[in-house]
């Protein structure tokens, strides 16, 4: 089955932001319509997946990560109201968002070691992949 | 069967041009800045996620707050599948208003977050007689 990208895990609109932030090469991470999702890298290692959420300005305990039914949900929730006074701004370009990120995992990881560290505004979530073990296959002694 | 996840979601379509670019890219780019006032005190915060507090510099003089910080990029440029941020220099320069006090200047460093907090200089009451 052909792998198509266009699906219902990306919605129409983060498809033309993607194109928009890549045409626009935004580096500062700031996109143009989503302006509650913080900016994601996806790596490719050898052992694991990484998941890089650039979220600056929270407390470790305001991010929640769960897995379920094979979903992979990054949430976080920032009280602001009650530290910000709105008066005061006299420029205002960020803010501490509450955000949502859902993923469905692949299949070769392991949704049962997943890990995270919050380090310099930097939420990093590693997804070890599992070594496929071929159930097919059968060495044969020759005797 | 391909599943729809987190690897295939995300398109790498623009991939080769992104990398093209970000091979270019050397140039600075302005951080995002949050300028709170009020009578005591100015406090400028900048969004730096991913920086680590040695790579910022910082410095002012005659009242021009110059500020300097490098993101790195940890990993090889081949392993990332797909990028919304990117290893990059940041660079702001911001004229501080008449009545700030520069030698009296906090930073902190927390979470990708720096903030400054300028004192503003006490001024005077003027009592205005009344003829």
């Amino acid at each position: 089955m052909r792998n198509n990208q266009f699906n219902s895990l990306v919605p129409f609109v983060q498809i033309v932001d993607d194109l928009l932030t890549k045409t626009f090469h935004d580096h500062s991470g700031g996109q143009l319509f989503k302006h509650n999702t913080p900016a994601l890298n996806v790596l490719d290692l050898e052992k694991e997946f990484k998941l890089e959420v650039a979220a600056p300005g929270l407390e470790k305990a305001d991010f929640k990560i769960k897995v379920e039914n094979n979903f992979l949900e990054i949430s976080a929730d920032k009280k602001q109201e009650i530290t910000e006074n709105k008066e005061n701004y006299a420029r205002k370009e960020f803010s501490f968002h509450s955000f949502k990120r859902m993923f469905e995992l692949p299949e070769n990881t392991d949704g049962e070691n997943i890990s995270a560290k919050y380090e310099n505004g930097i939420l990093s979530i590693s997804i070890p992949k599992v070594v496929p073990i071929n159930k097919n296959a059968k060495s044969i002694v020759i005797e | 069967m391909m599943t729809s996840n987190f690897y295939f979601a995300l398109p790498n379509v623009c991939q080769p041009k992104l990398k093209s670019m970000a091979s270019q890219i050397q140039q600075s780019y302005r951080p995002k800045m949050n300028v709170q006032q009020n009578v005591e005190q100015i406090i400028l915060e900048f969004s730096l996620p991913g920086v680590f507090k040695e790579d910022v510099k910082m410095s002012i003089k005659d009242r021009v707050l110059f500020l300097e910080a490098d993101r790195k990029s940890a990993y090889d440029e081949k392993n990332y599948h797909y990028r919304e941020f990117n290893a990059v220099h940041f660079k702001s320069r911001i004229q501080l208003p008449e009545d700030v006090v520069t030698d009296s200047v906090l930073a902190q460093f927390q979470n990708g977050v720096l903030r400054i907090t300028i004192k503003k200089e006490k001024k005077p009451i003027i009592q205005v007689e009344i003829k």
